[in-house]
Formats: C-alpha cells, structure tokens, sequence
C-alpha cells in the first residue's frame, strides 16, 4: 500500500477521534511510528463508536498488514468458552 | 365479612411476636432496594453510569417513602370503593399510638401488628416497584424527569392496583385474584411499565451494534444475594404475622429461587455453552418473581415447580423474546420481572393448595387480574411518560450520554 494511501486512512481516523473523543493526534507520526500507531489503534478500539472501530481497523491492516501463513500450518483454534466476552454485550445483557 | 377500616384497639390485643417478625420482614424488604436492588442494577449498567443508576434508587426510595405518607397508603390501603381509598387515611391520618389509653391503630389486614409497622411493610413494597422501573431505561433518563416519572407513577398507577388486589374492598380481590406478596401488583407491573418506558424513550446510543459492557457483575451477585436474603421478608412478611403460613412461604422461596437459578444455569449451560454469574443471579431472581404471587398459597413440590418454570421462562424473556420486541429494556426489567409475574401469577392459580392457604386458585380469576395489570399500567404508564416529555423532556442529550450519567447529571465519577 502507498503511503499516501496510509495518510489518508491515518487522517480519517485522526478525525474521527477528535469529533467523537475531542482527542489530537498526529497524523504523520501515526505513519512513521509503530508504536504510537499501535497506541492509537488500541485507544480506537476501546471506543463505542463503530465508526472508530471501521478506521482503527482499516489503519492496523494498512500498518502491520499480516505475513501469509502457509497451508499446512493453519490450525483450526482451540474451542474456547467466549473467545471475546464484549460481543456478547451487543442487543442484550444475558 | 372483613372490614378495611382501621381501628384503635387495646395494646393488649396486640402480639408481640408477629409485631417482631414484620419489623424484621420490613428491614429486609427495605434491604432489597437498599443496597440490593441497587447493587444489583449497578453492575449491570457501564462504568460511567454506576452512580448514577444507584441515585436513581435512592432517591425514588426518598420521593416514594414521603408520597406513600402523604398519599399513596391513603390510596391504596384505606377504606373506601372497589377502586380506591377514601381520604380518611390522607398524611396516615389514622395510624396512630395513644400511649396514654394504651391504644394503638390497627389495620384489618393484619390485625395482631401495629398499623404503624404494617404501613412501613408496605412502604418498603411502594418503595421497590417503581425503583425496579430504573433498570429498564438506564442510562438515558435525566435525574429531574425521573423523578417526576416516579412520584406520578407511584401515585396513579401503584396505589390503585394495589388497591383492587390488596385491599379486602379492591374488585379484583372481592372477585378471588390471588396475590400474595406481589406478583402483579409489584413484578408484572414493574415490568410492562419499563416496557412501555424502554419503548417510549428509544434505545441507547450503541444499542445493538457495539458491546454495552457492564461495569462489574460482583455488584450485580451481591446484589442478587441481598434480593434473596431479602425476599424472605417480602414473601413471609406478607403473611401478616409470625405463624405457619409465613413459614411455608419462606420455605417456598427458598426452594423457587433455588430452582430458578439451576434451571436458567441449565438453558444457557446447554445454549451458549457456559454458566454465567449472571445468569445464575437472573434465573435466581427470575424464581423468586415467580413464587412472589404463590408463596403463602403452596406447598414446596410446587414451588419448586414454579421457579423451575420461571427460570426458563424468563432466560427466554431476556433473550428470545428481547429481542423480538426490539426495545432496549437496559437491563430486561421485563424479561425477567414482567415475564416472571406473568407466570408466578398464572401458576399460582393452578397451583394454589386449600391446605397451605385456605383457599383455591382459579386460572380465569388470575388471568383477568393479569390483563388489567398489563392494561392499565401500560396505558397508565404512557400517559404519565407523555405528560413528563411535554413537561420538561425524558433524555439527556447525545453528548451527556456518552459522558455517562455519573459526571453529567450528578458532577461525580466511579475512579
């Protein structure tokens, strides 16, 4: 992916932090440094807001897309109990 | 025939063991809203609304304690017409000690107490109904409105059905709807009012399509076992006095509340593959709605029986039929009280044992009571939430919503 093409994904999740969370951030460095990329992600993420989820999602593919892993090593995941308790939480309680 | 006057009475005929009980089982029913329904609520709600639904119980626990003094005991306990009380008992006029005479006011319904401990019971019932209403617009109700919603509530829509059910002259009673300890007058009620409310203000921001997580269900288990523990006094309480019906009907919760919460762990152990805390607080609650109505009236096999049904009842009220009806109901205030009334109430005239309480159930009698119960809280409800909008505006805003109720609405926070 281009980098212009990072920037404007970057930009897009800068807006949507300020409008919703009235938080700051910078754009160029969300780019050019993984670790506040990742920080950011993360503070997206923990919002209520799909529309942040959409873009921090969008930004961490774009950022640290993942390697292909071949065939023979993909393993069906162990069953778990609740593999994400908050999805339980969407339309309902119990 | 029974008359609903109250009288003074010699203190002598006074007995000091049933007097004993009711203040305990008062305590306890008190212990229900405070902490328990409270604590219970608290949990279930996101972290920045933590104090804010708990100030919403106290305070409708205030503003109901003062109005059942100035009007509601008047309304629902006095004597009067098949509909209401007349103004006789208006500031409890007539609940009264003459130390000098030893005299002390009796109510006919339970006779061996002062009236004064047998209007504080029923207090403490005025006091948790409409404070079980909260759970079913969290989050989004502005403090003022809320309080408005529920001293109008109170007033209207408690107070007269507690008096056709209740009351030895209400007309559901005169008729032989059978309700023990509540499971119209306060749960089915409850329950369709947080419906229409739910309904009537629309669903949270998020509602649906992002996790509403709740802040801490250790509250929400504690608060349940405060409900348990407390609902030996709502049920055994209500027998009136310290004597083998009220035995029976603590056994009876007992057993129901067991039943519920090992009948709603079992659905959803089969269902979503795991029990849950709060599931097993639910199905615990579930069966003790369930029971509420029945509790002085059956022996435990049915009892047992009764919560054992509530508990899958109510995991599908909170779930299937959740979401059938489309309303953010926060925290299914009717999935499980509504739903658990609904069948406490029926069974209970199926169930009902001539042995354990003297008289028998009839399906038709609690079937009507439970119609006029869904039809005039809701409709009452509605008007009284259409009179509140117009006054001063249900919601908060928006932006106060996502700041939670805790800064916005009372300028302090949960660290």
């Amino acid at each position: 992916m281009l980098d212009s093409e990072k920037m404007a994904i970057a930009a897009h999740l800068h807006v949507a932090l300020r409008r919703r969370h009235g938080r700051v951030t910078d754009v160029e460095w969300l780019v050019r440094d993984a670790t506040y990329a990742r920080e950011i992600i993360a503070l997206a993420l923990r919002s209520e807001h799909t529309e942040l989820h959409d873009w921090a999602q969008k930004l961490a593919l774009a950022l640290f897309p993942q390697p292909p892993v071949p065939r023979a090593q993909v393993r069906e995941p162990a069953p778990l109990v609740r593999a994400e308790p908050g999805r339980r939480y969407v339309g309902g309680l119990r | 025939m029974v008359t609903a006057s109250p009288a003074m009475v010699p203190t002598s005929q006074i007995s000091t063991g049933d007097t004993a009980w009711m203040l305990t089982a008062t305590s306890l029913v008190l212990l229900m809203t405070l902490p328990g329904l409270a604590l219970f609520y608290a949990g279930m709600v996101r972290k920045k609304n933590i104090l804010g639904t708990m100030a919403q119980v106290l305070a409708t626990a205030a503003l109901v304690s003062v109005l059942w003094w100035a009007l509601g005991y008047n309304l629902a306990f006095a004597p009067g017409s098949a509909w209401l009380g007349d103004a006789s008992a208006v500031w409890m006029a007539g609940v009264r000690v003459d130390k000098l005479h030893n005299l002390v006011s009796v109510h006919a319904l339970a006779p061996t107490v002062p009236e004064a401990v047998f209007a504080m019971f029923q207090l403490s019932f005025a006091v948790i109904t409409p404070a079980l209403i909260v759970g079913a617009f969290a989050e989004r109700m502005r403090f003022a409105a809320l309080l408005w919603f529920i001293g109008l509530w109170s007033i209207c829509i408690y107070a007269p059905l507690a008096h056709w059910v209740w009351s030895p002259e209400g007309w559901l009673a005169r008729r032989g709807a059978l309700d023990f300890a509540g499971g119209t007058v306060v749960h089915l009620n409850a329950g369709v009012a947080g419906l229409v409310a739910a309904r009537w203000m629309g669903p949270r921001a998020g509602y649906g399509t992002v996790p509403l997580v709740p802040a801490n269900l250790a509250y929400t288990l504690c608060g349940a076992g405060l409900l348990w523990v407390g609902w030996m006094g709502f049920n055994a309480g209500s027998a009136g006095a310290a004597d083998a019906r009220a035995a029976m009907a603590m056994l009876a919760t007992q057993l129901a509340a067991a039943a519920g919460a090992l009948s709603w762990m079992l659905v959803e152990w089969t269902v979503r593959r795991a029990p849950t805390v709060l599931g097993l607080s639910s199905g615990a609650v579930a069966g003790l709605v369930a029971v509420t109505p029945a509790s002085g009236f059956v022996g435990p096999g049915a009892a047992t029986c009764i919560g054992a049904v509530a508990g899958l009842a109510c995991y599908w009220g909170a779930t299937g039929l959740k979401r059938w009806l489309r309303t953010d109901d926060s925290l299914d205030v009717f999935g499980v009280h509504g739903v658990g009334g609904l069948v406490g109430a029926l069974l209970t005239g199926v169930l009902a044992d001539p042995l354990v309480g003297g008289v028998s159930g009839s399906l038709a009698e609690q079937l009507l009571a439970v119609v006029v119960t869904i039809a005039f809280s809701g409709l009452g409800t509605l008007l009284i939430l259409v009179l509140v909008t117009g006054l001063l505006g249900l919601r908060i805003s928006r932006e106060q919503e996502q700041l939670g109720l805790d800064l916005a609405q009372h300028g302090e926070r949960v660290e």
